[in-house]
């Protein structure tokens, strides 16, 4: 089992390492869990075949996934015992910060606008939300964001061919 | 083979192409002289602009882009000690040092004439050794060609990750993502709720933007809140102060041997799948000290180290691609990502390319002599105004990835399920970030995974269920000696870091 623990090494946050791994082997056991129920549920069953029917494989990859997740408590707890035995417990952990969920948020909002009111409200609205929550007080760059808009309009729309305008009704 | 190169040399000369191939090399450039910003994202970003174009078109602007790209992560490098790529930390070694003493525009010049020369090599490279590996490769069946996504996937996941159970963890997500769609080789639908569009399957692009683009967006703005945007050191000192005289022949003179070395450690690194840039410029610096005249001028401005590391980093770009055209296993993410441009215009990657495509793939080797070409011409001109690209604004500059992202992932299918598996991409890619999880192997079995899922089934069906195949056929069985060996090795290499920690603790308590 030794050899599968490549952390932690001196000086090294133990805890932060162990509660990383930890979280990693709970996700993974969730992801294989859903995989192997999907797999289960969602591949039509195949009887005549030969060599491999077409459930097999994601059959197999999710057991795999659960296996890895396995591996990945097991090196937990053995960073975990190696923390207590070294006394290496610092007090940090991995930080998620809200700022970026917001903006990805914006994203989900951009996209399902897209479909909804069109490219350019959409792009004018949700894009200059960003540039203001990033703090840009310059007025003149909420132009230039909407100038490069209608560029982007004219260069894939028409000077390449993307339909942007099938993007929603205003365009 | 003269009557194919000059079919490719027919093929690319044309206004348009070159055209193209500037366009790339101006994004790269722009991208690459922007720390934080990658060649990768450049590459990403402009696939779906691609498609509209014809293959050979398509593919030079991707190629300009590499190496344009590749090129222009130095100037950073040089100017802010930021690098612009991951592949130019070694260049701000040496280059930062140049700035400070006010030889900028030395070290500047050196990383050109470097890169081109290191690029021109590594064409040459391709263009001899590839043909040759096709040759071989197109005798392959279905059980070689699983054995060889086997380890291609293989020796991703040992080398991009510092943990391989989470290397592996990445990888097999990816295989299980590929497979959502039509069964290739039943017809059935797999993992699609009935929806037409989870039918045709997950679009390598929307992934790749997703995962690379949108993540990397938001660790932007994790930055952005935490303030650690990047300052330009810079910004005080005047243009004369930075730039300084120029490269005498003298300079080029004396780095001429140490960028010929340095241009086949980076073509010998970048021709083994999964190495990376990182090694082969770190390499290459570690031999340029080793066997310099002056190796005591290292690490204080030495215009031998940026000639060194910057000539490794160029000599890959045509390398990389050898195993991804001849094989079809892509070298890094960035010739997946190029892999997947191919297949998208309906080529076979692999072998075939040199037998049923041979006059469009010579071209594309053609054209990237030529690109390395224009690159010596922009950058020679332009240098001083991609320096300043550097002082861009920031947060205008997220809000316009963004863009280009939802843009990207649209144009593909011309629909806006693209843009939902981007932004779901996206998630994850900046929680696997999070945790260490590498990126790499996830987009290459999203690649790999179709190839590898077919060959498997295809010789299974061939020997009537029997797993023997794979190793009676020896081709197949050195591939899979192969990949179990680069595991083998990965977990071993953990494991002498534990014991390592252990030896060094033993010391620690009886101190």
């Amino acid at each position: 089992m030794a050899c599968l623990i490549d952390e932690p090494l001196y000086g090294e946050n133990t805890v932060k390492s162990y509660t990383e791994k930890t979280i990693v082997g709970f996700g993974t056991l969730v992801t294989g869990s859903i995989m192997y129920f999907l797999s289960s549920t969602q591949i039509k069953e195949v009887d005549k075949y030969v060599g491999m029917a077409p459930q097999d494989m994601p059959l197999v990859l999710s057991k795999v996934t659960i296996g890895l997740a396995i591996i990945m408590f097991l090196e937990a707890f053995f960073t975990f015992k190696k923390a207590q035995k070294t006394g290496q417990f610092q007090e940090e952990e991995i930080h998620f910060y809200g700022f970026p969920f917001m903006i990805y948020g914006i994203m989900w909002v951009y996209a399902l606008l897209l479909g909804g009111i069109g490219y350019f409200i959409s792009s004018i609205i949700c894009l200059s939300l960003v540039v203001y929550l990033l703090k840009e007080k310059a007025i003149k760059n909420y132009f230039v964001l909407c100038g490069v808009i209608a560029v982007v309009y004219i260069a894939f729309g028409i000077g390449l061919n993307i339909p942007l305008g099938r993007l929603g009704i205003l365009f | 083979m003269v009557a194919n190169i000059i079919t490719g040399l027919m093929g690319v000369l044309s206004l348009k192409i070159f055209l193209m191939m500037n366009i790339g090399v101006l994004a790269g450039m722009v991208f690459g002289s922007i720390p934080g910003l990658t060649v990768l994202m450049a590459i990403v970003l402009l696939l779906p602009l691609t498609f509209g174009m014809d293959a050979l078109s398509g593919m030079m602007v991707l190629l300009g882009a590499y190496c344009g790209g590749n090129y222009a992560g130095s100037i950073p490098a040089i100017l802010m000690n930021t690098p612009g790529t991951p592949a130019a930390a070694a260049t701000l070694i040496e280059g930062y040092q140049l700035t400070k003493k006010g030889k900028a525009r030395k070290a500047l010049e050196m990383a050109l004439y470097a890169s081109v020369i290191a690029g021109l090599i590594s064409c040459f490279s391709l263009l001899i050794v590839a043909p040759l590996i096709a040759k071989v490769a197109i005798e392959f069946g279905p059980a070689e060609f699983f054995s060889l996504a086997l380890f291609g996937l293989c020796i991703i996941v040992s080398l991009s990750a510092k943990n391989l159970v989470k290397g592996l963890i990445s990888g097999v997500i990816g295989i299980y993502i590929s497979m959502i769609g039509i069964d290739p080789i039943m017809g059935i639908p797999r993992l699609s709720f009935g929806s037409y569009d989870m039918m045709a399957g997950i679009s390598l692009v929307p992934a790749l933007v997703g995962i690379f683009s949108i993540s990397e967006v938001m660790a932007m703005c994790e930055k952005f809140f935490l303030s650690h945007f990047i300052q330009d050191e810079t910004e005080n000192l005047t243009d004369e102060q930075i730039y300084g005289e120029g490269l005498t022949k003298q300079d080029k003179r004396s780095c001429r041997k140490t960028i010929i070395k340095s241009s086949f450690i980076g073509v010998l690194v970048g021709a083994i799948p999964g190495t990376g840039a990182i090694l082969a410029t770190f390499t290459a610096y570690d031999e340029a000290k080793r066997t310099s005249k002056t190796p005591e001028e290292f690490g204080h401005g030495c215009l031998e180290g940026v000639s060194a590391t910057e000539a490794a980093n160029n000599g890959l770009t045509g390398a990389t691609l050898i195993p991804m055209m001849t094989l079809g296993i892509p070298g890094d993410i960035v010739t997946a990502v190029m892999m997947g441009a191919l297949i998208m215009h309906g080529l076979p990657v692999g072998p075939a390319l040199f037998t049923d495509h041979a006059a469009l793939t010579y071209s594309i080797i053609i054209g990237l002599f030529i690109v390395n070409l224009f690159m010596l011409i922009q950058a020679k001109y332009y240098i001083k105004v991609f320096s300043k690209v550097r002082r861009i604004n920031r947060k205008l500059f997220v809000s316009l990835l963004l863009l280009f992202c939802v843009i990207g992932a649209f144009s593909v299918n011309s629909s806006i399920f693209d843009v939902y598996v981007m932004l779901a991409f996206g998630l994850m890619g900046y929680v696997f970030t999070k945790f260490d999880i590498p990126l790499a192997p996830i987009i290459l079995a999203l690649v790999l995974g179709p190839l590898a899922e077919t060959s498997l089934r295809r010789a299974l069906i061939i020997s009537r269920g029997s797993y023997l195949i794979f190793v009676t056929k020896p081709l197949s069985l050195v591939f899979i000696l192969i990949s179990v060996a680069s595991l083998v090795m990965s977990l071993s290499k953990q494991n002498k870091k534990y014991t390592k920690l252990s030896v060094e603790e033993g010391i620690h308590e009886q101190e």
